[in-house]
Formats: C-alpha cells, sequence, structure tokens
C-alpha cells in the first residue's frame, strides 16, 4: 500500500502548495487593487482554477486519514463482524460511485477540450482544469480500493 | 410514483446510509441525488450532473474563502497565540470569584474572532485553562462545562466556518453574515459569564478567586494580544470597510497569521508542512460534503419536494413562531448527532425556502441556526465538544455535560432573546 500511500501524498502536496500560492495570490491582487489601483488581470479565474487543484487533488489523502466524516452513533454498536461487513460493502458502494464520477469528469474532460472551452478571462484552456478534477477522483478511488483491500485483510488475519 | 415523493425516498434512504451503514456523508448526499436523478430525468441528465456539477461548484471564485478560513484559522491554532490570549485575560479577572472561568469565556470568545471552528478553542482551552482552574481547586463540572460551551462560539464569532457554509449553501451574503453574528457571539459571551457569576456566588467553593494582580501587571500583559487584535481588525476592519469582499478576507486572514508566526518566530518548515496539509485535508473534508450537497440539492430541486413542503406549511395556516419552533427542535436534534458542516449542508437545501417563504429573514436565521448547532455540540449523546474535553483529560463524560447544563440555559436565553429582538443579529449587517 506504500505506493497509494505515495500517490494521495504527492497529490496532497500539490494541493497545498496549490493553496498557499492561491492566498500569495489574493493578498497581491488586494494590495495591487487597493494600492495602486492595478488589480492583478484575471485574478478571480486563476483563483478558480487552483480551486480545482486544492480540493480535488486533497481528497484522497483526506480520505488515506480518515477525515471524512460520517455518522458512527449507531453502527458502532453492532457486534465486529457485522461492522467489518457494512463497512466493506459501504466501501464498495463509494468505491462504485467515485469510479463512475471519475469516468463522467473524464468524459466532460474530452467534451470541454473538444469544444474548445477557455477560461473568458485568461484566455486558457478549461480541459486542463477538468483533467486535474478527473485525477483528483482517480486518487480518491485508489485510496479507496487500498482501504477496501485492507479491510478484506484485516478480516482474514482475524 | 410522483416526484415529490421520490424526493421522500431519497432522505428516507439517505438518513439510512448515513445513520445505519455509516458511509461518508458527502459520498451518500452525492450517491442519493445521482439515483434520484437517474429514476427521474433519465440518465443523460443524471450523468451531465455528476459530470459538471462537482467541477462547477468547487471552481467558483466565493469558495476559495473556505479553504482559506480554513488556513488561517490552522495556523493560529498551531501557534501560542491563544495561549498568551488566555494568560493575558486571565490577569485581567483571574482574581474575581469564578474568575478563572470568566476569563475562559472571554478567551474563547476573543480567539473565536481569528479562528472558525469549534475543536480549536475547546482543545487549546483544555491545554491551558484546565490546570489552572484545577490548580485552584476549581469544580471539575464548571471547569469543563465553561471550557465545553465557550469553545462553541468559535462557529458562532465571526470569521465562522458555519457562516460561510451557510453562506454558500443559500447564496446569502458571508459579509453579513459575519457581521451578524458579532453582536450575538458578544452577548452570548456576557450570559456565559452571568451564569459564573451565578454558581460562583452561589456555590464559592465551585469558583474560587484565583491570584491579585496588580495593574501595572494587567497593562504589562495587553501587549502580549497584540496580534490578536491585528488578525481581528484586519479581517473584519477590511471587510467592514469594503477594502477586500470577505471571500479576499480569508486570504488576508490567513496571510497576516503567516507574518505573525514568522514575526514571532513560531514558524518552522515543519511547522509550515503540517499547516498546510491540516488545511488540504480538512478543506478537502469539507468540500466532499459541499459536493455532495449540491448533486442532492439539484435532485431535490428536480422533486419539487422543498416547494411542496412550503405549500404544505402554508396550507397549516399555523403560526409560523410554531414552525419556527419546530424548525429549532430539529436542528437541535440534528445537533446531537452531526458536526455543524454535515448538519449545514444536511438541512439547509429542506429547510431554507420553507424559512424564506414563512417571511423570516434569511440573514438572522444563519445566527439562530449556528446557535442552535452550538447546542448540538455540547448536549448528549454526541456532545462533540464534551468528547473532546473528556476524551483529552479523563473527566467521565456524565461531568462534563452535568457542567454545561448552566451554559446551555444561557444559550436557550440567547436564542429567545434573538427571536423577540432580531435587532440584535440584524443591525451591524443593516449598516454595511
Amino acid at each position: 500500500m506504500k505506493i497509494v500511500d505515495c500517490i494521495a501524498r504527492i497529490a496532497g502536496l500539490t494541493a497545498a502548495l496549490a493553496i498557499f500560492l492561491m492566498m500569495l495570490l489574493i493578498v497581491a491582487d488586494v494590495f495591487l487593487r487597493a494600492a495602486l489601483s492595478k488589480p492583478i488581470l484575471g485574478a478571480t479565474e486563476i483563483t478558480e482554477q487552483m480551486m480545482v487543484a486544492v480540493v480535488f487533488l486533497g481528497f484522497g489523502w483526506s480520505a488515506l486519514q480518515g477525515k471524512h466524516l460520517k455518522v458512527d452513533l449507531i453502527v458502532s454498536y453492532y457486534p465486529q463482524v457485522v461492522q467489518r461487513v457494512i463497512d466493506l460493502v459501504i466501501i464498495f458502494v463509494g468505491l462504485v460511485l467515485v469510479a463512475v464520477m471519475s469516468w463522467l469528469t473524464f468524459g466532460a474532460t474530452l467534451t470541454v477540450q473538444r469544444l474548445g472551452i477557455m477560461c473568458s478571462y485568461i484566455g486558457v484552456p478549461k480541459y486542463p482544469f477538468y483533467a486535474l478534477a478527473t485525477l483528483g477522483w482517480g486518487v480518491l478511488l485508489v485510496v479507496m480500493a487500498s482501504l477496501f483491500v485492507k479491510n478484506i485483510k484485516d478480516g482474514a488475519a482475524r | 410514483m410522483s416526484a415529490e415523493l421520490v424526493g421522500v425516498i431519497g432522505i428516507g434512504i439517505l438518513v439510512v446510509l448515513l445513520l445505519f451503514f455509516r458511509m461518508w456523508i458527502g459520498l451518500a448526499m452525492a450517491l442519493v441525488g445521482f439515483l434520484g436523478l437517474l429514476y427521474l430525468q433519465g440518465y443523460k441528465q443524471a450523468f451531465g450532473v455528476i459530470s459538471t456539477v462537482p467541477y462547477e461548484t468547487v471552481a467558483y471564485y466565493p469558495m476559495s474563502a473556505l479553504p482559506l478560513f480554513v488556513l488561517m484559522g490552522v495556523i493560529v491554532g498551531n501557534t501560542s497565540i491563544g495561549e498568551e490570549l488566555y494568560y493575558t485575560v486571565y490577569k485581567w479577572v483571574g482574581s474575581l470569584r469564578g474568575g478563572l472561568a470568566s476569563a475562559t469565556v472571554l478567551a474563547c470568545a476573543v480567539f473565536s474572532s481569528i479562528t472558525g471552528s469549534s475543536a480549536t478553542g475547546t482543545v487549546l482551552m483544555t491545554k491551558v485553562a484546565l490546570p489552572q482552574m484545577r490548580k485552584y481547586q476549581y469544580d471539575d463540572a464548571l471547569a469543563t462545562g465553561c471550557i465545553a460551551s465557550a469553545g462553541t462560539m468559535g462557529i458562532l464569532v465571526p470569521p465562522s466556518m458555519g457562516f460561510i457554509m451557510y453562506g454558500l449553501l443559500t447564496e446569502q451574503s458571508i459579509g453579513k453574515l459575519f457581521m451578524a453574528g458579532l453582536l450575538p457571539g458578544i452577548l452570548l459571551t456576557v450570559l456565559f459569564i452571568c451564569a459564573i457569576t451565578i454558581i460562583a456566588t452561589f456555590r464559592p467553593e465551585a469558583g474560587p478567586a484565583g491570584p491579585m494582580v496588580t495593574f501595572r501587571e494587567k497593562v504589562v500583559a495587553l501587549k502580549k494580544i497584540w496580534h490578536v487584535t491585528l488578525l481581528f481588525l484586519l479581517v473584519l476592519g477590511g471587510i467592514y470597510g469594503g477594502i477586500f469582499t470577505p471571500t479576499e478576507a480569508g486570504a488576508i486572514g490567513a496571510f497576516g497569521a503567516f507574518v505573525i508566526v514568522a514575526i514571532t518566530r513560531q514558524l518552522t518548515g515543519k511547522i509550515f508542512l503540517d499547516i498546510l496539509k491540516e488545511s488540504v485535508t480538512t478543506s478537502a473534508m469539507i468540500f466532499l460534503l459541499i459536493v455532495g450537497a449540491f448533486i442532492f440539492m439539484r435532485f431535490l430541486g428536480v422533486s419539487k419536494l422543498p416547494f411542496a413542503l412550503v405549500e404544505i406549511i402554508q396550507q397549516l395556516q399555523m403560526s409560523k413562531y410554531v414552525i419556527f419552533a419546530g424548525i429549532i427542535l430539529l436542528y437541535i436534534l440534528l445537533g446531537m448527532f452531526l458536526e455543524i458542516y454535515s448538519a449545514v449542508t444536511f438541512t439547509i437545501p429542506i429547510v431554507y425556502p420553507v424559512i424564506v417563504a414563512l417571511g423570516f429573514d434569511p440573514i438572522w436565521f444563519g445566527v439562530v441556526v449556528v446557535l442552535v448547532i452550538e447546542i448540538g455540540l455540547i448536549t448528549p449523546p454526541v456532545g462533540m465538544n464534551a468528547f473532546i474535553l473528556s476524551g483529552t483529560t479523563g473527566i467521565p463524560l456524565a461531568t462534563v455535560f452535568r457542567g454545561v447544563v448552566p451554559f446551555l440555559i444561557a444559550m436557550v436565553v440567547c436564542i429567545i432573546l434573538l427571536a423577540v429582538f432580531p435587532q440584535i443579529a440584524l443591525f451591524l449587517p443593516g449598516t454595511m
């Protein structure tokens, strides 16, 4: 599973870099606008595309650290075996859903590329950012698959 | 089957998935939304929503406020800013009867003005204030009750993650919501201190006075809170003065916090990486919820359930305050099981149209929702703040829950005052 950790970590660190750069960009934009009346052209659109990196690339890392929220109230009272089975089924259902989301976002990437859709102000094609979103879903998919396998292994070990 | 009925079944399935199968909340909402759309509109529409809504939701400028305010909160939480704040307030009020508990409440309220979550304040005060109160033999129930309750102010006093989430989901001005939370935050602080004073008056042994401090020492201590004052003025002053938008305020606040920790030599390479790491994972966690909520909202919109609900409620010809009380009760119950982000994303698509149709002010309602969810953070069975406190100190959960009762009463009084005098929340936003 080291490879999965590594993939999620690299994606997460890219998201970390993006959040820091996004902060600097907005601060520079505000400063230049307030002090010199010369805002950075297209700062809003650049921020929007940076958000794609910040959020989607962080999904996998967050999952790996067990940060995604769930309600533990009732299930925690079930017997251990039942809990394990439920977790397996639910991870599998989530896995299928994320696979569908990855596939459809990939489809959207190709459509956006084919139609030549651009960011209206900065004039950059939008498809690389859709591709980034696809990548983010993909990383989450890989992490969830690793969690699924880990659950099966843990169950077998017991 | 009518579309509205499909909506009801969808909500039912969502509740089952969340409570009985502990599915990730964001994914559960996305799944139910996707399947509902598939049933109601066919695969083309459903696939269209799944392929575009996540990207469009995230790549939307106002959304950038969320990760940046998270970043600001994480920076502040990773430094000694909060600790210094507590010791300063402690010098001013610690020598009064129940003063250490009052200092905790005050420090939490001020600390909340530079962070947006409740857990940060609770963890900090558990580390800093609890040992002091134990040293002066405070009653465990009072000590833990005041920390758990004061910690909840993190989501009421601006900048608040609760308001940002509410604003993004309802398209209300985040700036106005921030301003709306300020006076209720002060009111709640006063009510909490009143509760402590009453306890300490009737049971002096529960909250003995701390050591005496000279006036000179008090004044000298003030210089340690320059960073908190600066950050607070920078963020809220900038928004209020129209220098930058609430969205940009997150970046300005995070940058200001970075500069402060750099100047005070608290920023090492490891801390820098830890800060960014925590910000990214927390932001991703919140955004999975938001993406799920937006897909779910599309489904609910197609099912027309919220409109049907509004119609039913209008036909009931009941006083709008009775319905409002019912909604508040629902939130108190939900707050017992869910934390702020989940409770807001899960309910707003259904409740918000009803509230607007009843003629309540959406900004005012945002404040009330946050207050009510605060109650959920300290009430059994799943009072998150109480859990944090009990888990980190080993003090029995029952003691913590017993200790929060007076503060719970203070919160209910605050909600009643807000319902009777909505201007408490609406005065400041009205001046913007």
